[in-house]
């Protein structure tokens, strides 16, 4: 018995070759079925998200790994009518180094914003379709099961997903603190764009409720804001919003400067020392120097969030020696302490355990 | 034994400072526990000794600059544990610990051993009025410091804000936002207990020595001057924060005459 990792990752094929294989949510069981009834191979699992899909799967007893790796590069080959350069994206790793790949994945490890979180709920969602398939068995279950407790004893025990690494991240990280809880912070939004858009989008998705947009344009000004829940003002009425947001976001195309000392300084006493966060993301900046000298009141410009996102992900770097301690920790103990307990499977046999509360957890 | 208390005490509060200087230094927040922990036994061990010392004199033990450096020491872990604990802030242990070491650190050095008092010294007739007025006006000394503790901390963060550093203590410390509103009330709550404390100086059997209200009365006019400022003026976070690191050295100045 062995496991085999076969796949591709952002780091080895392009959008355009990502885009050819690919499984859905509704293909999977399908796919499972036709990989577990391969020749030599034993259990299976697809992991399948926007920047990766890996085959795993465990040969039976008698099969070799190579051998189980070439039927698979076969079936993807006919599954998705691949031409055989297309496979040179594909790498494989086998035994240990499966399962370090795959502990070091679900840690976010693996992943193109290193540290990110999301991927340990698509691993999770891999081993619940392959369970519900019945391609799993005792050895998937327990590499698995074994990741998803590599995975947060990773995160739980390094820093690896401390540190904003995009501008929106940063955005939102300095919002969270000066302010805390950003469920009571207003946003107004001065000018519509792209950027702008999404880095209130990312202050939404962390609570901020009320957005006011105001643009020059007053009709881009109410798409946006009824693209992202807000309120549409005239671009002559924000300076009178100033009394009661909390953050503003400006990306005006203005070749001068639209926020100034003397803009905010009537609002602030208003304010009764409430802090005022602004966010510059437009070049030329749209907010004058000596702004951030004003009492609570906090400036960041593009360049700055831009600094802070490289510095938040070379942190996460230095992290990664820590991190792969902890794996190698794991895998070391998945070795020596949890598969010597289990029996080797055999090749056409219900690789299912009945008697194993992990076959059929 | 009361004196071994008190190095118990301050050892503790400095394994407080050590462990969580060390786990700040790791960037994590498991070793927390630790620190509360250090301080709680730290605090038990200062009640014991005021206890007993008590005992010893028969009443509140505020009759040197030695016992009253200790009894500021614990208001300030007293308000920490009763007051501190609601604002939620974390690194407020962090920062509280190393001021409970230096004020347990200069009463120790202040220590001499005929200062200790006999039984026969302390049994004289307690006017309570007496310990309620010098026991209210100390423990607003521990809100005072606990918002001297929260000025460092916004001071600190509001700098790492302004230029932009997410270092070691940017990810740990509180947002400033909650930090403005811990100084706010921990600075109301002083100069109430404080006010309270001063008037209870005229129920008392023999009014206090004039020395004695005079310093307590610059402290609660201070604070009462930063409390003014910041309601007529609105403040923002960096002065109000300011003040009351700087205020601060009232209550320090005014031990030397208490």
């Amino acid at each position: 018995m062995s496991f085999v990792c076969f796949g591709y990752n952002h780091e080895t094929a392009s959008v355009a070759s990502r885009e050819k294989v690919a499984f859905t949510e509704a293909r999977l069981p399908d796919a499972l079925a036709q990989l577990q009834a391969l020749d030599g191979v034993a259990e299976a699992a697809i992991l399948s998200t926007c920047n990766r899909m890996e085959l795993y799967l465990v040969a039976a007893e008698e099969s070799s790994t190579g051998h189980v790796i070439d039927r698979a590069g076969q079936w993807l080959q006919d599954h998705f009518e691949l031409k055989q350069e297309d496979l040179e994206a594909f790498y494989h790793r086998e035994a240990e180094d499966t399962a370090r790949h795959l502990f070091a994945v679900a840690s976010g490890l693996n992943s193109m914003v290193l540290g990110e979180t999301e991927i340990f709920g698509q691993v999770k969602k891999a081993y619940a379709a392959a369970q519900q398939s019945g391609t799993t068995g005792k050895f998937l279950n327990r590499l698995f099961q074994r990741c998803f407790t590599v995975g947060k004893h990773v995160r739980t025990h390094t820093n690896i997903t401390r540190g904003a690494t995009s501008v929106g991240a940063v955005g939102v990280e300095m919002a969270e603190k000066i302010f805390g809880d950003l469920a009571k912070c207003q946003i107004l939004l001065i000018g519509a764009g792209e950027i702008s858009r999404r880095t209130a989008q990312s202050l939404q998705s962390r609570g901020a409720s009320a957005v006011i947009v105001s643009n020059r344009s007053h009709d881009k000004a109410v798409e946006l804001a009824e693209e992202i829940g807000g309120r549409a003002i005239r671009f002559d009425e924000w300076d009178q919003e100033l009394v009661k947001v909390d953050i503003i976001i400006s990306s005006t195309a203005a070749p001068h400067h639209v926020v100034t000392s003397h803009t905010l300084t009537p609002s602030l006493r208003r304010r009764r020392g409430r802090p005022l966060f602004l966010i510059d993301l437009s070049l030329p900046r749209d907010i004058a120097p000596e702004v951030k000298n004003l009492e609570s009141v906090y400036v960041h410009d593009l360049d700055a969030l831009q600094r802070l996102a490289e510095a938040g992900k070379e942190r996460r770097r230095e992290q990664l020696e820590a991190c792969y301690a902890v794996v190698d920790q794991h895998v070391s103990e998945f070795y020596t302490k949890v598969l010597p307990q289990t029996r080797p499977p055999q090749v056409g046999a219900d690789s299912g355990d009945m008697n194993d509360p992990l076959t059929n957890a | 034994m009361e004196f071994g208390l008190l190095i118990a005490s301050t050892i503790t509060f400095v394994l407080a400072c050590v462990t969580s200087w060390k786990a700040l230094r790791k960037q994590r927040r498991a070793s927390a526990w630790f620190r509360i922990g250090f301080m709680a036994v730290g605090f038990a061990l200062q009640c014991a000794f005021l206890y007993l010392r008590g005992q010893t004199l028969g009443k509140c033990p505020l009759t040197s600059g030695f016992e009253i450096l200790i009894f500021v020491s614990w208001s300030i872990a007293l308000i920490y544990f009763l007051v501190g604990g609601g604002f939620r802030l974390s690194l407020l242990g962090f920062f509280t610990a190393p001021l409970i070491v230096i004020f347990q650190g200069v009463a120790l050095l202040l220590f001499h051993p005929a200062n200790v008092p006999s039984v026969d010294a302390g049994l004289g007739h307690a006017d309570y009025w007496v310990e309620f007025h010098a026991a209210l006006a100390l423990i607003s000394y521990g809100a005072f410091a606990l918002a001297f503790v929260a000025g460092v901390m916004f001071l600190i963060q509001d700098r790492n804000l302004r230029a932009g550093r997410t270092g070691m203590f940017f990810h740990q410390l509180p947002p400033i936002h909650y930090l403005i509103q811990a100084i706010g009330r921990l600075l109301w709550l002083g100069f109430l207990l404080l006010t309270v404390g001063i008037l209870t100086a005229f129920k008392m059997e023999r009014f206090p020595e004039s020395y004695k209200l005079i310093a307590i009365s610059v402290v609660w006019l201070a604070y009462g001057v930063v409390i003014a400022v910041r309601v007529v003026r609105s403040l923002g976070g960096r002065r109000l924060a300011t003040l009351a690191v700087g205020a601060f050295v009232f209550p320090i100045l005014s031990c030397l005459f208490l």
